[in-house]
C-alpha cells in the first residue's frame, strides 16, 4: 500500500438534491500525473471541488495518505493538498508576491510571520513560472494568462503532496503552457501526485501518465492515454468522429477531428478500395470524409494505406506482409467486392502476393470498376511478369473506367447509381 | 519599502487621532483657551467640568465608536466580498432600533442601551439562522437575508414611530445616531470593542485569503465556515456594543475601509488598523463640527452630509478598481 496518495471509493456528490458525481472510484499513486478529461458538464470541476473540500461528500470515501479527507484539520489539509480553481477573480490590488505568499499560509502559524524558508519558496515558485518580474505588480493589473501563472506559482509555493488543477491553462499562451506543464509533471515525480482537468486532450495525452475520462458524472475510462483515447470511447463521450493519430514528437495518441466529416450515408454507393504502398491513403481520407461507406483490402499489415484505414475505423482486410493471401481471405475479399457498388483500383505495385486482389475483379461486372492510373502511363507497376497488366487491360476493354485524378472520381461517384442492395 | 510606508501611515493616523481629540476638547460653544489649559490656571470649575467631564469623554467615545464601526465595516466588506457591506449589513442597525423603539414606547428608558445591544446582536443571530443551510453559509444568502430582515425591522420601527406620540423624537434621534449622552461611564464598554477588533487584526491573513475568493480558502489552510462565523460574530459584537452607546451612526463603517484601501491597499494587516484610525479620526471631527457649529445635530447626519460628497470625489479620482 505504499506510495498511495488518494483512494476514492464509491463517491457521490452534488450541489442540490441531484448527485452530479456518481460511483466515482479512483486510486492515485505517488509520482503520477493524472489528467481528467470529458465534455462540459461531465462533472470534472465538481470532482475537483470535492477533492478540494469545497463541496461536501454525499456518499463514499476519500482517503488521503491513509486518513479520511474529513479527518484532516484544514491547516494540515492545506499542507497536503493545493488547488488552483478554474476561475480566480481577485478584485483587490494585492501585489503578486503577496498572492503567492498566501500559498504558504498553511505552513505559517497564526502568530508568526513568514520565515526565510517561506520567502524562498515564494521566490522559487515565481522564478519557475516566469512571474518573478511581476512580483511587485498588483494582481489586478495582469492579463488573464499572467494571473493564471501566478495562481500556479501559488500552488507551487504551497508545496503540497497532491496538486489539484482545474483547467490551469485556459488563458495561457502555448509557450508558457508547455513550460508549465513540464514543471507540473516534474513536480509530480517527487513523491507527489497531480490531478489536472484539461480541455486539450492532446496536451493531456502527451504529458499525463494516466487519463480519467468522465462522462455524465461517472468515470467512463481510466488508464494510460493509449487505452482511454480510442475511437469508440471518444465518439461515445464527445459525440465526434475522431481520428486517433500518433503524436510524432511524444509517441502518444493524438486526437483530431476531420473538418468535413459526414456520417456515412446509406444512399451513397458503397465502395471497395484495392490499393497498397500508400497509393490509397489520400482516397481513404477523402472518401470517408465525404461520407462514403468504404472497405479496403487486402492490404499488408504494415502498409501505410492499412494504417490510414485503421485510423478512420474502416473495415479492412489485412494480412501479414509478404505472405500469400489465404484461401479464407480471398473468400472474404470476394464477398466485399461483390457487395460493393463501386470497386476502385489504384496504380499499386502488384506482385504474386497481392495479385489475388486483381484476379478477384474478373468475378464482377467490369462496369463497377474504376481504375485510377497515372495519365502519363496508364499502367500499374507490375511484378507478375505481365499477368496483372493483362488482367487490367482485359477489364478496361470490357467496360471498366480509367481515370487519372481523385477529383474525377468524386464527379463519377456522384452520378453512380446504387445497384446492389446488400444489407 | 511598503512596510515602511505602511508603518508611517499608521503612525501618522495615530498622531492625527490624538491631535483631533485634543483639538476637539478645546473646541466648542463655550470658549476655553489653550493658554488657560496649559497654564493650569483654570479657576473656573465649570470650565474644568466642561473640559474633563463633557468634552474629553465625548471625544474619546467618538474615537472608539468610529474605530469600532470602521474595522467592523472592513471585515464585513471582506467577508461578504461586497463593496456595499457595512457594519449594519447583518441587520444590526434595524434590530437595535427595534429594541430601542420598544423600550422607549414602554417607558423603560434606562434600558435603552441594553435593548439596543440585544436587538443588534439578536438580529445578527436571526439573519444567520435564516441564511444558514445545511451547515454551509453562503455569503450571498446572508447578504440578502440581512437586507430582508433589516427591511422587516425597519417597518416595525416605523409602526413604533407612528404610535410613539411625544416620544417620537427620542426614537428619531437614536436612529440618526449621536454622542450627546457619552460620558466616562461609556468608555470602559467601548474599550471592550478593542478586544474583538484585535481578533479581526489577528485574522488578517485569513481575511486576505478569503478576500481573494472562497474556492481555494480551504486548501490554503482555513476552516472557512468556522472562520466566517467567528469573524461575523466578532464584527456583530463590535457593532452591537457601539450601537448601544451611540445609536446607529451611518457612513463611517462604509467609507473608512474604502478610503484606507485606496491609500494602503487591500492587505488586512494594514487595512484593519488603518481603518480603525480613519474611523476614529472621521467621527471625532464630525462630532466636533456637529456640536460646535451645527447646534449639536445628530452626528449621523453630519457624517453622511460631508462624507458622501467626499467619498464620491474619491471614487471619481481612482482610475482603477
Amino acid at each position: 500500500m505504499t506510495g498511495q496518495i488518494l483512494e476514492i471509493s464509491d463517491l457521490s456528490a452534488g450541489y442540490d438534491e441531484n448527485d452530479i458525481l456518481q460511483e466515482i472510484s479512483l486510486l492515485i499513486r505517488e509520482k503520477s500525473f493524472v489528467g481528467v478529461i470529458g465534455p462540459n458538464g461531465s462533472g470534472k470541476s465538481t470532482f475537483m471541488q470535492v477533492l478540494a473540500r469545497s463541496l461536501p461528500v454525499r456518499d463514499g470515501d476519500i482517503i488521503l495518505l491513509g486518513d479520511p479527507l474529513q479527518s484532516y484539520s484544514y491547516r494540515d489539509f492545506g499542507v497536503k493538498v493545493g488547488y488552483v480553481p478554474q476561475e480566480s477573480d481577485i478584485k483587490f490590488k494585492y501585489p503578486v508576491y503577496e498572492v503567492v505568499m498566501m500559498g504558504r499560509n498553511p505552513h505559517i502559524e497564526r502568530f508568526r510571520s513568514p520565515s526565510y524558508a517561506d520567502h524562498e519558496a515564494v521566490r522559487r515558485a515565481l522564478q519557475q513560472t516566469g512571474t518573478l518580474e511581476l512580483a511587485d505588480r498588483p494582481i489586478t493589473a495582469l492579463s488573464g494568462g499572467e494571473r493564471q501563472r501566478v495562481m500556479i506559482a501559488r500552488v507551487l509555493a504551497q508545496d503540497p503532496v497532491l496538486l489539484l488543477l482545474d483547467e490551469p491553462f485556459a488563458h495561457i499562451d502555448i509557450h508558457h503552457q508547455y513550460e508549465l506543464i513540464r514543471i507540473i509533471r516534474e513536480t509530480s515525480r517527487d513523491k507527489r501526485a497531480v490531478i489536472g482537468v484539461f480541455h486539450d486532450i492532446n496536451l493531456a495525452a502527451a504529458y499525463c501518465d494516466d487519463l480519467v475520462l468522465m462522462h455524465d458524472g461517472r468515470i467512463r475510462a481510466y488508464g494510460k492515454p493509449k487505452e482511454v483515447l480510442t475511437t469508440e470511447l471518444i465518439h461515445e463521450v464527445f459525440k465526434i468522429r475522431p481520428v486517433i493519430d500518433i503524436n510524432p514528437t511524444t509517441g502518444t495518441p493524438f486526437v483530431y477531428v476531420e473538418e468535413e466529416w459526414k456520417e456515412s450515408d446509406v444512399h451513397k454507393p458503397r465502395i471497395h478500395l484495392i490499393s497498397g504502398g500508400g497509393t490509397g491513403s489520400y482516397l481513404i481520407s477523402l472518401l470517408s470524409r465525404s461520407g462514403y461507406s468504404l472497405s479496403c483490402g487486402v492490404l499488408a499489415e504494415n502498409d501505410s494505406d492499412c494504417m490510414m484505414a485503421r485510423k478512420y475505423g474502416i473495415p479492412t482486410l489485412a494480412e501479414p506482409p509478404f505472405s500469400r493471401l489465404s484461401f479464407e481471405m480471398e473468400e472474404k475479399l470476394a464477398e466485399l467486392v461483390l457487395s460493393a457498388d463501386v470497386v476502385i483500383v489504384t496504380s499499386m505495385p502488384v506482385g504474386w502476393g497481392n495479385y489475388p486482389n486483381i484476379r478477384v475483379l474478373q468475378q464482377i461486372d467490369p462496369k463497377k470498376i474504376i481504375c485510377i492510373l497515372p495519365s502519363s502511363e496508364p499502367t500499374i507497376p507490375d511484378f507478375t511478369g505481365g499477368v496483372a497488366t493483362d488482367t487490367i487491360k482485359k477489364l478496361l476493354s470490357n467496360g471498366a473506367l480509367s481515370i487519372s485524378s481523385p477529383g474525377e472520381l468524386l464527379e463519377i461517384l456522384q452520378t453512380t447509381q446504387i445497384v446492389n442492395d446488400y444489407k | 519599502m511598503n512596510t515602511i510606508r505602511n508603518s508611517l501611515i499608521l503612525i501618522g493616523l495615530s498622531c492625527a487621532v490624538i491631535i483631533a481629540i485634543l483639538l476637539s476638547v478645546i473646541t466648542g460653544p463655550v470658549e476655553i483657551s489653550l493658554i488657560e489649559i496649559l497654564t493650569g490656571g483654570m479657576q473656573d470649575t465649570t470650565h474644568t467640568q466642561i473640559l474633563f467631564d463633557i468634552r474629553l469623554p465625548r471625544a474619546i467615545a467618538a474615537a472608539l465608536v468610529g474605530a469600532g464601526l470602521a474595522c467592523a465595516g472592513a471585515a464585513m466588506q471582506t467577508l461578504f466580498r461586497n463593496d456595499l457591506a457595512d457594519p449594519y449589513t447583518l441587520g444590526t442597525s434595524a434590530g437595535g432600533a427595534v429594541g430601542v423603539s420598544l423600550t422607549i414606547i414602554t417607558g423603560a428608558v434606562l434600558l435603552v442601551p441594553v435593548a439596543a445591544f440585544g436587538g443588534a446582536i439578536g438580529s445578527a443571530f436571526l439573519v444567520y439562522l435564516l441564511a444558514a443551510q445545511k451547515r454551509r453559509l453562503s455569503t450571498g444568502n446572508l447578504l440578502l437575508t440581512g437586507i430582508a430582515v433589516s427591511m422587516f425591522f425597519s417597518s416595525v420601527v416605523s409602526v413604533c414611530l407612528v404610535f410613539s406620540g411625544k416620544n417620537m423624537h427620542q426614537i428619531m434621534f437614536w436612529l440618526m445616531g449621536g454622542l450627546w449622552n457619552a460620558s466616562w461611564a461609556d468608555i470602559p464598554l467601548l474599550l471592550i470593542t478593542l478586544i474583538p477588533a484585535g481578533i479581526l487584526a489577528l485574522f488578517s491573513r485569513d481575511l486576505n485569503i478569503m478576500s481573494c475568493g472562497e474556492a481555494e480558502t480551504r486548501t490554503l489552510g482555513i476552516d472557512l465556515e468556522k472562520t466566517k462565523l467567528l469573524l461575523l460574530a466578532v464584527s456583530a459584537g463590535i457593532t452591537g456594543l457601539v450601537v448601544s452607546v451611540s445609536g446607529s451612526i451611518g457612513f463611517i463603517g462604509l467609507v473608512s475601509p474604502h478610503i484606507m484601501r485606496m491609500i494602503t491597499g487591500p492587505d488586512h494587516r494594514v487595512l484593519i488598523p488603518a481603518s480603525l484610525g480613519c474611523g476614529a479620526l472621521l467621527l471625532v471631527c464630525a462630532d466636533t463640527i456637529s456640536r460646535t457649529w451645527l447646534g449639536d445635530l445628530p452626528v449621523g447626519i453630519v457624517t453622511a452630509f460631508f462624507g458622501a460628497p467626499f467619498f464620491l470625489m474619491l471614487i471619481r479620482r481612482r482610475s482603477d478598481i
